[in-house]
């Protein structure tokens, strides 16, 4: 093993070498003729003492701050940022922050409703600042920003009790982990198509939809305690309302099937502990993405086969499963530079676009008589980088045909056809038209995050199908949509719900002739109906009827009851072209259990084929 | 002693022990199922009773919130003019002055008509210059605590926001108080027909000593006016949307359940038609009248003949349900009155 | 695989020493290159605190985003102020209005008067200004009423109220002035409209609008002020030339105008009858109307109808010149109407046949002769004239009731 004289580089030296050669710097060696086949550095625990001692040479500092404790604190401040952007996603807290930053920015996203839209919509062109760090140094989004990938990374590490040589075993490169791109291939190829179903994978729509779904109202219902808990106890400095996501929102939130989606996130967090990363290596079609971009990066880490000893610890804490001990797979390597951390012979480094060395080495390199540039080669393997995906074109192949198979197998289910329509699917204030819908809907549930009524749910299977699952619509039995109130269109990143100004969504000022945006009509049943089948006096649709006129009108009579008693009773009718589907009338009618007047999505105005009265240019009619 | 008289002895101890803790487990298992329900660690429970979730149930102060009544001063106050400052403070002097009903120490509620999300022109809440005149005034009696509390029907935050009403108590120092969940208690009101025992958004409640409503004028499709016994409506959570089956019963049932210091009735705009959520200017008059009052009843009185311009109308059912249980004089003439010019 | 055993080491729920590595060697680059990626690091979370501070201000508006009401297109603006009370309260605001407000001219106010503000009503809250007039005044086309109060600054108890009704067209004007004038007066008539002085009163038209002043009493003051104020109006409102109908009484039959009338809607009580102008003869009795209507045959049907209103009243008399007459059946008044050319020309009121054929053969030679007025569409109304004076909104709502 040759010396290490101590020498600090200076500044000129410093550039030069991040220039050509990053980290760690080489130290200047002796010359070249190969020395005999004798000894080969010491292996095994002698020799991580031995670069132990060599440790204690270097300032603490220097030890402190490298590469990966910056790894670690950017993980830290990015999935810190998503949390807050997460508990800031209510009205009193929105200010101006950039919630849907996170959506915006990824990349499979922008790309994806590229490919079912054909444009980038608003805020989608932030890819940018995620697609070209990946062109150049490879996957380094999946372990210094993605929160999703944080999250795995740290329950994967912290209840890690495996031995160094279990840990080894565990991240080598399995052929399962091909899966994710089979996935991306049948998702693009359904995008292309025109059915957007990334939402259901991508792990920023998956991370924040389960927060939204089941972390949110598990916080609020901890703030309520907490609360409880301090009135008890006569605290009253602490203002527990901080835990909550929906702070002054009278009722506790509630959202459909989040048992499934809960069940989803512990059994994708949990298998953590089984296979490190596991959904990033095996699911993520993002991370497919990725990798599929990072065959052109310009940086990868090189392995150096004139120091490397074949001892495998580089894979000890290989995040990515990509083999740095062998043939770098550069489309799996996260950039974690943990394999440079555990390197004891300083073999790996990130360096600019490094050569294979393969082709160069002369002589034999199973024997150990081989040379690279005259200088020996120790490690027993030549290969040192694999470009793109190991996926074999067969396999390429059927994942296309599987992708075109779904989009009809989808998308003749007859939720989307106007003839079969679920009525009861009424989405939110701005959206676009149905099919299109389901072009830009990546199911982040971020407008469901927001919605202060807690009105809009995430759909289930039997209200969508599979192409609306966790879509949002409004269930009028849990709250309404709020007369004045245009958040969902703020924070949907891709458009599916666009951004409406306030005067549009009302029909006001300038949009005068095209009137309000209806979310479907109000329907009567009289049947159920207090004042008309019950002899009872009852007004309260009509009383919260927010429209100006009023969308619901009574039929006034006094009547003499059954027991003789008379009652003024009110009887409400409907004037459809002034109802805008909000839906308050049916939260409020007092027959909960199966509403006297309910909203279904015919009328809507997104949709010209479900409109339900004959509609004239004519602002004076009222329509 | 033999080696086998030695294990004997340990075993004998192992036995102790074990028998030990065999008959602690046996004898806790046996007392807390079958001791008599009143002694402590047990849990026997032989007709069902105790198992029952007994509710914790709130009641308000026996008299209410309201301060001695008093022969000297008025009953009602009445201010008109364009100064919403001078018209609150003319109108509370009137009925004996601030330093009457506040006192150093206390913990103020004040409780607006936030109902709808609405822009304060539109008449359907309370005026926010109404109410930080109000905390204004209330302010020089230095009570500890200012609360501003409502329980809106559509989403509190917006309600609150759109109104003006959060801004305008922020601006004036009072604390606002946004309903939550755990913010209601089931509230007793002995006597009462319907509300016996109902939701109440008790938080604000906690502690305080005073209470004053501050309601707008105006039409209700329903029960015809909503003024100042309506108000407390707001106070209540659960299942309020059954009310309308006897609003007029509720009403009087409201005014038995809250006796307040002394409200204002806040005539500065009266939504004279399409209450009560309005909706355009049109359903919007200039009143220019505050009233200052420690009977309810008669300051709607008011409100019907001269601000909604009824007089001669029948009044709606609940005047004469509310003055029945004694709670109001249902004539504001005959009330003692003082009314004053502004400017 | 790594076996499952009951070892201390295998029950650990933490990872021990997590951060524990084995490289030989730090690096300085590494150290640079790590503090420029933490001062990027920073740069986003200022950002981010930069970007929540400045919030989208429609967000939290409490301004109303639309005056109208959300889902109706409404033309007709709403009056924002209600002057109601007694009049000392509206000697309250005191300021001096120098400038006009709306239509109302400037310089309403003479030398020791002040103006109040001005306030305007429009078709649904006109009751409140003047209960029990307002249909009157509907039925005139009724668009909006300019409303202020002159303070006599001396004696604040002296005041001249000014409403200025907007009500569309001149003859709706006029019609209305004619309504209000008190029998035998004679009016100034000027180029656009007319006007008369009575006792604490000034009535004027001019173009579509209709000033009534009116004092609180008779004093030389009040007096002069009113002087000034026709005298304003006359120079400052646009007024436009009088309508056609009394170019044909006045100008052709040289009848006075204060005889003319002018009725849009439900003249003599028929509900048929739109746009009827009528004059009165010199004898006090005998009416002429006429009425313009697009062609022959329309003209005798509506003349048929007038016939048959007529007989609703009263017997058949004798007939001259093809001409039904019809004697009311209690005041023995004779009444008959004919189809001459375009117009329907009639006679009402007359005291016997022989006056009405006379009456309505001058009539008919008038309108033989007068040209096609101007701007008369071909219904025969002038161009804006309209009847209906009640806003879209009334009829949405159902009756309330609060009994």
């Amino acid at each position: 093993m040759s010396e290490h004289p101590k020498d600090k580089p200076t500044l000129k030296d410093t550039i030069r070498q991040a220039a050509n050669e990053s980290f760690p710097p080489t130290p200047p060696r002796a010359t070249v003729t190969p020395p005999a086949p004798a000894t080969r550095p010491p292996t095994g625990k002698s020799g991580r003492r031995a670069a132990a001692a060599k440790r204690k040479d270097f300032p603490w500092f220097l030890g402190f701050f490298r590469i990966t404790t910056v790894r670690i604190i950017s993980q830290t401040v990015f999935f810190s940022l998503f949390v807050f952007l997460i508990w800031v996603t209510w009205f009193s807290r929105l200010g101006g922050y950039p919630v849907s930053l996170f959506l915006e920015t990824d990349p499979l996203v922008s790309v994806a409703t590229a490919l079912s839209t054909g444009t980038v919509y608003r805020g989608l062109f932030k890819a940018l600042w995620v697609l070209i760090p990946t062109l150049i140094l490879g996957r380094v989004f999946c372990n210094w920003m993605c929160p999703y990938g944080t999250l795995h990374q740290f329950v994967g590490w912290v209840f890690n009790i495996r031995s160094n040589k279990n840990d080894i075993e565990k991240n080598r490169y399995r052929p399962i982990y091909q899966l994710k791109y089979i996935i991306l291939a049948v998702f693009l190829i359904l995008s292309a198509f025109g059915s957007l179903q990334i939402g259901l994978l991508d792990p920023i729509c998956l991370l924040v939809r389960t927060c939204v779904v089941t972390v949110s109202p598990a916080m609020d219902l901890s703030s309520m305690a907490l609360a409880k808990f301090l009135v008890d106890t006569n605290v009253t400095w602490v203002d527990p309302s901080f835990l909550s996501t929906s702070p002054g929102a009278t009722d506790q939130r509630v959202f459909y099937g989040a048992w499934f989606v809960g069940a989803l996130i512990i059994a994708l967090v949990g298998m953590n502990l089984v296979i490190p990363r596991f959904f990033c290596r095996v699911l993520c079609p993002l991370g497919a993405f990725l990798g599929v971009l990072s065959r052109f990066s310009l940086w990868r880490i090189d392995r150096d086969v004139t120091k490397c000893t074949d001892c495998d610890l580089c894979l000890k804490g290989c995040a990515g499963a990509s083999d740095p001990q062998a043939a770098l797979r550069k489309s799996e390597c996260f950039v974690c530079f943990n394999c440079i951390d555990d390197c004891p012979e300083d073999a790996l480094s990130f360096r600019l676009t490094p050569l294979p060395a393969k082709d160069r080495i002369v002589g034999n390199i199973k024997a150990g008589t081989a040379s690279l540039f005259g200088k020996k080669v120790i490690s027993k393997i030549s290969e040192t980088e694999i470009k793109g995906p190991d996926l074999p074109r067969r396999r390429w192949v059927f994942a296309s045909i599987g992708g075109v198979l779904a989009y009809p197998f989808l998308r003749l289910s007859a939720a989307v056809n106007d003839r079969g329509f679920n009525e009861k699917v009424i989405r939110p204030p701005g959206s676009v038209e149905e099919s299109e819908f389901l072009e830009r809907c990546i199911k982040c549930d971020q407008c469901i995050s927001v919605c202060p009524t807690n009105v809009l749910q995430p759909s289930t299977l039997a209200q969508g199908g599979l192409e609306g699952l966790w879509t949002p619509v409004m269930d009028f039995s849990i709250g309404f949509c709020q007369l004045n109130c245009t958040l969902c269109s703020e924070v949907c990143p891709t458009g599916a719900i666009q951004k409406i100004s306030l005067e549009k969504k009302l029909g006001a000022e300038e949009h005068v002739e095209e009137g309000p945006i209806r979310l479907g009509t109000a329907f009567f049943n009289r049947g159920r109906c207090l004042p008309w089948a019950m002899e009872t006096p009852c007004v309260v649709c009509e009383e919260v009827c927010p429209t100006s006129p009023k969308a619901i009108g009574t039929y006034d009579e006094e009547v003499t009851r059954w027991d003789g008693t008379k009652v003024m009773l009110n009887r409400p009718y409907m004037r459809p072209e002034l109802c805008i589907g909000c839906g308050i009338c049916e939260h409020e009618c007092p027959v909960i259990d199966d509403a006297a007047v309910y909203v279904t999505a015919v009328g809507e105005t997104r949709s010209k084929n479900r409109s339900l009265l004959l509609e004239s240019k004519d602002p004076q009619s009222g329509t | 002693m033999s080696d086998h008289d030695e294990h004997r002895k340990l075993e004998r101890r192992a036995f102790l022990k074990q028998a030990g803790m065999v008959a602690l487990l046996a004898s806790g298992a046996t007392w807390s199922a079958l001791a008599p329900a009143g002694a402590p660690f047990s849990l026997r429970d032989p007709d069902g009773e105790r198992g029952k979730s007994k509710r914790k149930t709130i009641h308000l102060p026996e008299n209410g919130y309201a301060v001695e009544a008093s022969s000297v001063h008025s009953h009602l106050g009445v201010a008109r003019g364009s100064d919403v400052d001078a018209m609150i403070r003319a109108s509370v002097a009137a009925i004996g002055g601030i330093d009457r009903f506040i006192q150093r120490d206390d913990i103020v509620v004040i409780k607006p008509n936030v109902a709808f999300e609405r822009s304060a022109p539109l008449g359907a809440t309370t005026n926010p210059e109404v109410l930080k005149a109000l905390v204004r005034l209330v302010r020089e009696a230095h009570p500890k605590e200012i609360r501003v509390a409502d329980n809106p029907i559509e989403s509190p935050e917006s309600c609150f926001v759109r109104s003006g009403i959060r801004q305008a108590a922020i601006d004036v120092g009072a604390r606002v108080m946004l309903p939550t969940p755990g913010d209601f208690e089931t509230i007793n009101v002995p006597g009462a027909t319907w509300i016996e025992e109902w939701p109440f958004f008790w938080s604000p409640f906690r502690n305080a000593t005073k209470v004053i409503g501050v309601a707008p004028v105006k039409d209700h499709n329903l029960c015809a006016a909503s003024m100042t016994t309506k108000n407390w409506y707001g106070l209540l959570g659960g299942r309020r949307n059954q009310f309308h089956q006897d609003i007029h019963g509720i009403i009087s049932d409201l005014a038995l359940m809250l006796k307040p210091t002394f409200v204002v009735l806040d005539g500065t705009r009266v939504l004279y038609r399409n209450g009560p959520t309005g909706g355009t200017l049109g359903d919007v008059r200039e009143g220019r009248t505050i009233v200052a009052s420690t009977d309810s009843l008669a300051a709607d009185s008011f409100g019907w003949d001269m601000l909604l311009e009824r007089k001669g109308i029948e009044r709606p059912d609940y005047f004469a349900q509310v003055a029945g249980r004694g709670l109001g004089n249902p004539e504001w003439t005959e009330v003692s009155i003082r009314e004053e010019q502004v400017g | 695989m790594p076996r499952i055993s009951s070892s201390k080491a295998n029950d650990r729920v933490f990872v021990r020493n997590g951060r524990r590595h084995y490289r030989r060697s730090y690096s300085s680059t590494e150290l640079r290159i790590g503090l420029v990626l933490l001062v990027l690091l920073s740069t986003l979370v200022g950002w981010i605190a930069w970007r929540g501070a400045h919030p989208d201000p429609d967000l939290y508006s409490t301004e109303l985003p639309l005056i109208e009401g959300g889902t109706q297109a409404v033309e007709v603006e709403r009056s924002v102020e209600f002057a109601g009370g007694p009049r000392a309260i509206a000697s309250e605001s005191g300021a001096k209005s120098e400038v006009g407000s709306g239509p109302l001219p400037a310089g309403l106010t003479r030398e020791g008067w002040t103006s109040g503000e001005a306030s305007r009503f429009g078709p649904d809250n006109l009751y409140e200004k003047i209960n029990g007039r307002e249909g009157y005044f509907k039925s005139f086309g009724f668009k909006a009423l300019h409303f202020v109060t002159l303070e006599r600054d001396e004696d604040p108890s002296t005041v001249v109220d000014i409403e200025m009704f907007d009500l569309g067209t001149a003859p709706n004007a006029l019609g209305a002035y004619a309504g209000e004038r008190s029998p035998g007066i004679t009016p100034d008539v000027d180029d656009a409209g007319m006007s008369h002085i009575e006792r604490n009163a000034l009535l004027m038209t001019r173009g579509r609008f209709y000033v009534r002043a009116i004092g609180s009493d008779e004093s030389p003051a009040v007096r002069a002020q009113l002087d000034h104020l026709q005298i304003l109006f006359r120079d400052n409102l646009e007024g436009e030339p009088l309508p056609w109908g009394y170019r044909l009484f006045v100008g052709k039959l040289g009848l006075g105008t204060e005889s003319v009338s002018f009725m849009p809607e439900n003249a003599f009580s028929f509900g048929f009858a739109e746009n009827v102008y009528a004059a009165l003869l010199e004898d006090g009795e005998t009416e002429l109307f006429v009425v313009a209507e697009t062609d022959l045959s329309e003209a005798q049907t509506l003349a048929a109808r007038f016939t048959e209103g007529f007989a609703g009243y009263g017997t058949r008399a004798e007939e001259t010149g093809g001409i039904g007459w019809i004697e009311d059946r209690y005041i023995k008044s004779i009444a008959g109407a004919s189809a001459s050319g375009r117009w329907v020309v009639g006679v009402r009121g007359a005291p016997s046949v022989p006056t009405a054929e006379a009456a309505l053969r001058r009539l008919t030679e008038a309108v033989a002769s007068f040209p096609t007025p101007d701007g008369i569409s071909s219904k025969g109304e002038p161009e804006g004239a309209t009847g209906e004076g009640e806003s879209p909104n009334e009829e949405s709502y159902p009756e309330e009731s609060y009994e």
